[in-house]
């Protein structure tokens, strides 16, 4: 009877895990449909920041150049909130791909 | 003196500062009215102006050559020859600062009706014809005397009118 309660318990946590990673994955799918675009026609259809011609991937390169994105956001007269959302959907998305 | 005109990716007003600083060429900055708008809607209203425009896309002409008539002032795309790099400010100056030392008389050079990728290795010139794209040359800068070729090729280009 202890061993089928365990059982139930590791369940009940691995059912609370998963839980957790959808209601993560569901917010940072929200933060990434809210910060980015993407148009075959635009760029060639890389994704770029909504309302903008401005490549995800070069935000990403500007910073490992050493840019803040609030430099980024001045610089090329960009909306820093819009980074901002795109930079923590993207890192909830990278927390946890998986349940163990 | 040349006045280039920035896609929404080289609208820095850090790089903007540097090119037009030097007194040699003029650059635009990109039309707020124009953020966000697709390739075509953005070609179709920058080219007119008479113009080169400069852009880190290295498909535009691939991707919309029937948006780009025979005719245009010119499009410069700054790219990274290393693949695995993403071009940032920092190394589109840097490309550019190279090769405008190797080739002095850079701003005198028309770009009219060439598409030119310029890496730091080299640079690759297209130009379009009835919508349809046409590898002209490949002139990379290890070759001796490459500016002059480069500046024949982009002359000749130049010439060419439909």
């Amino acid at each position: 009877m202890a061993h089928e309660g365990v059982d139930l318990n590791v369940r009940a946590s691995r059912d609370a895990v998963e839980e957790w990673i959808i209601e993560r994955l569901g917010r940072a799918r929200a933060m990434l449909h809210d910060a980015v675009d993407v148009d075959p026609d635009t760029r060639g259809g890389v994704l770029v920041l909504r309302g903008t011609r401005f490549p995800v991937t070069r935000v990403l390169a500007e910073i490992a150049d050493d840019n803040a994105i609030s430099q980024l956001a001045e610089d090329f007269d960009l909306d820093v909130e819009l980074l901002r959302k795109l930079l923590q959907g993207m890192a909830i998305c990278l927390e946890r791909p998986v349940a163990e | 003196m040349i006045v280039y005109q920035v896609d929404q990716c080289m609208n820095s007003k850090r790089f903007i500062e540097t090119c037009t600083g030097q007194g040699l060429v003029g650059v635009r900055s990109f039309p707020r009215g124009l953020k966000g708008r697709k390739d075509p809607e953005v070609l179709r209203n920058l080219l007119p102006s008479g113009c080169p425009l400069l852009t880190t896309d290295r498909t535009i002409h691939f991707d919309h050559a029937t948006e780009i008539p025979d005719n245009h002032p010119g499009i410069l795309i700054i790219a990274n020859a290393v693949q695995v790099a993403t071009l940032t400010t920092r190394s589109a100056m840097r490309i550019l600062s190279d090769f405008k030392r190797e080739f002095p008389n850079w701003h005198d050079t028309a770009l009219a009706n060439s598409v030119v990728e310029l890496t730091e290795i080299a640079a690759e010139v297209w130009r379009i014809e009835r919508g349809q794209v046409k590898r002209v040359a490949y002139v990379p800068f290890t070759v001796a005397g490459w500016q002059e070729r480069l500046v024949g090729v982009l002359q000749e280009n130049a010439r060419t009118t439909a």
